[in-house]
This record gives structure tokens, C-alpha cells and sequence, in this order.
């Protein structure tokens, strides 16, 4: 494991006390290393923020968040080529996959970081709908959205969309057939959102 | 740049169902009500949509007109929603957080479908498709197809002998599965403890209580309205959330009987609402769009051109 990804681990909780010492030491070594932990912080802070914190601090952590990501993802993009395009997308398909120190797990595809599988529980498709120009350009630009290549296609995840796409199911969720089994399929389904944006209390 | 939405071209709406095809379905709408209110039973279900994969294990109980159900989630972090009616209350174990809310919508039927402007089957035609086993039940298959390009089709597997649904399948024009949801094993008529699912629900020692603030009010007092109303949707609810992140935000909820239809309307924040784009989800899909001063999100388990109507017919009443 590089140094990353044992902080990527250790932010969620998924190091061996020997892994954990490894770490500790790379970080007295490596000035590179408390960057790194610092970032995989705030991302879990931006994860835990309650849908209705108060706007200010949720929009410029996700922004800064967001900028860093973007920083990462122009660095990390070729190595990203080298992976399987089959295991890349069954990567993306991760509702809360297991963290980094899995060796099946590969979401250093977008900038190395196990917590961004949670970053938004969902990876909408984006694939057919938006141009391509679009989806270079929103791969580029600061957006609160991240775009992430696929073999299915590029995918897009966004957190605030996450938050409508959950008040949808839960309120608006108004048919016939969701009556019983809709209530079901959105208690089943919605929930890693909603656990998501409950966090940090 | 932004995504420029396509016209849409205007479709006369279909030609309206006849008595008997309006029965057959509505018969059908109410069979499978009916077994949804007085069945009990514990099973797992399994919910798939565009790649993404959630299971949750079941205790549904019924007593009277009472109904109360317990969710236990088995993917993602663990979560356990208790239902009592329309009341839920979902934990978050890791979190020590327990949230309370009322669905409104679980309450809207058998109604929505008896009421004289309801007319499920003058957008959608149902026949009966054959029998297949499902969790280990006989089931019957009904296909659910729309008259329109505005909605999608459904195929639903209900239990033979009382109509309980145990799987269901949301269809693209081309008949091609966006979404499924199904009991993967299926326990009917368990001995499920209505006041023991109670008693677990008011268990809050420890928990922090939280009721998030959802304020009912119309679109029209809000200053939004429809120029046309989008064929087979009516309005439902209309909800403001006083207190979100963004201020203001109101959502405005419309349903043809089967699909429904979410408009999000907020200020636009030059900071965060950066272009307007459409995703896909399954059959979820999502749109948003810039309606200045406002910012306009729409989801719907409708095709995207749906979407593009709805945005297009929006208008803040001057």
C-alpha cells in the first residue's frame, strides 16, 4: 500500500495496529502525508454534514473539497487508464464498498481516496444525456459535480443532487404501485444517502 | 456552456380508456392495496437500479386498519426504519440519531386511483401475463404499459392468492428492465407482533431526536404554477423546507397514479448551481435548469423528454 492509501484506510477506520504504525511513522517522514490526512478529513466532514447545515460552510468545504478533488483527479487520470475497464466500473457501483487496504478496491481511480465512495452513495448516469464537450467540461471545471469514466459510461456524482434525489423518494414517491412495495424499495434503497448526510453528530 | 434541452414535440394526449380497461386495472390497483394492508409477513428485498445494489430485511404487520413495518437495512451503513401508519421513524445506530417524519404519501390511496380525475387507464393499458414463482410463491405477472412516450411501463409479479406485490420492474419504451425491486425470500403470514414493532419504534434511550422541518403550503402560494398541465400528472403536495441549506427550497410533488414528478425550486447561488445537466438513475432521471433568479431541479422515475415538459410549462406568476 502506498502512504495514501493507508490514510485513506485509516480515516475509515480499516488499518491493523502494524499498518497503523507504518502510517504514524510516514507521516513524521513524509510533509506530503499530513496533506493528504487533511484532505481525507474534510471529505469525511463534507460526507457528515447534515443535509440542512447551514449553507456556508457546507457550500465552501464542498468547493475547496471539489477544487482539491479536481487538483488530484488531473494527477491520478493516466494511472487510472492502466485498470481494468470491467473492474472500474463494478468499482463505481460501490454503494459502501470496502476500504482501501482491500485489494479488490479501487477508487484511487478518482484521486485515491476510500471515503469517496461515499461522497455520493449513487453514480448517476451521465452517459447519452449530456454532450461531450459538456462532460470534458464539467470533468475541468470547480463544479459540485465529479464526473468519473466508466466502462458504462461516464458517471456523474453529485451530493446535492444526492439530497433532492432522497427528498423525492421520500416525499414525492406518490403511486399506486409504491404504496407498499414502494415504500420498501425506497426505505432499501434511498437510505445510503440519507445515512450519509445524518453523519457527524 | 450550458446543455441546451431539446424541443419536445407535443403529442395529443391518448385516447381515453374504455369502462372495462379502466376496471381491469383499478380492480387490480385495489387487489394489490388490499394485500399490502392486511397481510403479514417478513422477507428480504432486494432493490437494483442503474448498477447500484441495496437489500433490507422485512417485518410487516397488520392488525385492523393498523399497519406497522420494520426496515433493517444489510447494505450500507446500518439503518432501521420503523413504520406505524404513515409515521416513520428511522435509526441511525452510528450515529445515536433517530428521525422522525410523516409520509404523506402512504396515506394517499386507495383514493388517488377511486377519485373521479383519476385515470390511470387512460394513460397506461394493463394485461395479465402468466404465472411465475417468485421468493418461493406462485405469483401473477401483470404488464403495465403506457399509451404515451411520458411515462414508462412496469411489469408487476403479484402473490396469487391475495395480490401482494413481490417483485416489480420499471421498463423503458423498449422494454428493457431500468429497475427492480423483489423479495429474495418471503415468509407470508409470519407471526409478526404489531405492538412489539411499536414498543421497538418508541425505544428512542440514547437516540437524538430529529424532525426535520417540512412546511406544507401550495405552489401557487409560493407564486409557481403550471402554463399546461403535462398529460396524466396532477399535482400532489407542495412542501417548503424553511430551514435547509438553501433557503427557501420548495418542493412541488405531481403523479399520474404510477410515476411521480419532484420540482425543486430554490435562488439560484451562482457559487454552486455552475450548469444545467440531466442524469439518469435507473429510472430516476433528473434535470436542472436556470429560471433566473431561481434554480430548478426536476426528478422523476419518468423519461427525460417528461422532465423537459414539466421545466419548460414551470413559470413564476409575475
Amino acid at each position: 500500500m502506498t502512504t495514501p492509501e493507508r490514510l485513506s484506510a485509516l480515516a475509515d477506520g480499516q488499518l491493523d495496529d502494524q499498518e497503523l504504525a507504518a502510517v504514524l511513522e510516514a507521516c513524521v517522514h513524509e510533509p506530503f502525508a499530513l496533506g493528504c490526512w487533511n484532505t481525507y478529513h474534510l471529505i469525511g466532514d463534507v460526507l457528515r454534514l447534515p443535509a440542512h447545515a447551514s449553507a456556508p460552510l457546507a457550500v465552501d468545504a464542498e468547493l475547496a473539497f471539489v477544487n482539491r478533488l479536481n487538483k488530484r483527479l488531473a494527477q491520478e487520470l493516466p494511472r487510472s487508464k492502466e485498470l481494468a475497464p470491467a473492474k472500474a466500473a463494478a468499482d463505481l457501483i460501490h454503494l459502501r464498498g470496502p476500504a482501501s487496504n482491500d485489494s479488490s478496491f479501487r477508487w484511487k481511480l478518482v484521486a485515491g481516496v476510500a471515503s469517496l465512495a461515499a461522497v455520493s452513495a449513487i453514480a448517476w448516469n451521465a452517459s447519452g444525456l449530456l454532450a461531450p464537450e459538456f462532460q470534458s467540461q464539467l470533468a475541468q471545471a470547480s463544479s459540485p459535480q465529479i464526473v468519473v469514466t466508466s466502462a458504462q459510461g461516464p458517471v456523474v456524482r453529485d451530493a446535492r443532487l444526492q439530497e433532492l434525489f432522497a427528498a423525492h423518494k421520500q416525499f414525492g414517491a406518490a403511486s399506486a404501485l409504491q404504496e407498499s412495495s414502494g415504500f420498501l424499495r425506497n426505505t432499501t434503497f434511498e437510505m445510503p444517502a440519507q445515512a450519509q448526510a445524518i453523519g457527524g453528530h | 456552456m450550458n446543455y441546451v434541452v431539446a424541443q419536445v414535440p407535443a403529442t395529443a394526449p391518448p385516447a381515453p380508456a374504455s369502462a372495462a380497461e379502466s376496471r381491469g386495472l383499478n380492480d387490480w390497483l385495489m387487489r394489490m392495496h388490499q394485500a399490502s394492508i392486511s397481510r403479514s409477513y417478513i422477507g428480504t428485498f432486494v432493490v437494483s437500479a442503474g448498477g447500484n445494489m441495496s437489500s433490507a430485511k422485512i417485518w410487516h404487520a397488520c392488525e385492523g386498519k393498523q399497519q406497522a413495518e420494520r426496515v433493517e437495512t444489510l447494505t450500507g451503513a446500518p439503518r432501521s426504519i420503523f413504520r406505524h401508519n404513515d409515521q416513520v421513524i428511522t435509526f441511525f445506530p452510528d450515529h445515536k440519531v433517530a428521525r422522525s417524519e410523516k409520509r404523506e404519501s402512504l396515506g394517499l390511496f386507495p383514493e388517488l386511483f377511486q377519485s373521479a380525475d383519476s385515470r390511470i387507464a387512460d394513460f397506461y393499458k394493463f394485461r395479465q401475463e402468466g404465472i411465475e414463482r417468485i421468493a418461493g410463491v406462485d405469483a401473477d405477472i401483470a404488464m403495465i404499459t403506457p399509451r404515451d412516450s411520458l411515462r414508462f411501463g412496469y411489469r408487476v409479479w403479484t402473490e396469487r392468492q391475495n395480490g401482494l406485490v413481490v417483485k416489480l420492474q420499471t421498463l423503458d419504451a423498449e422494454g428493457r428492465v431500468l429497475e427492480q425491486a423483489a423479495f429474495s425470500e418471503l415468509q407470508l403470514d409470519a407471526p409478526v407482533k404489531m405492538d412489539k414493532l411499536v414498543q421497538m419504534m418508541g425505544k428512542l434511550d440514547g437516540y437524538r431526536l430529529e424532525k426535520p422541518t417540512l412546511l406544507k403550503t401550495t405552489a401557487s402560494a409560493e407564486g409557481w404554477e403550471m402554463k399546461a398541465p403535462v398529460a396524466g400528472f396532477n399535482a400532489m403536495n407542495c412542501y417548503k423546507r424553511p430551514l435547509s441549506a438553501a433557503s427557501g427550497r420548495m418542493q412541488w410533488i405531481f403523479s399520474d397514479g404510477l410515476a411521480s414528478v419532484s420540482i425543486f425550486i430554490e435562488l439560484l447561488d451562482r457559487k454552486r448551481h455552475l450548469q444545467e445537466s440531466s442524469l439518469s438513475l435507473g429510472a430516476t432521471h433528473t434535470l436542472t435548469k436556470q429560471l433566473d433568479p431561481y434554480w430548478i431541479t426536476l426528478v422523476g422515475e419518468v423519461p427525460l423528454t417528461t422532465l423537459q415538459r414539466f421545466s419548460n410549462e414551470l413559470a413564476h406568476k409575475k
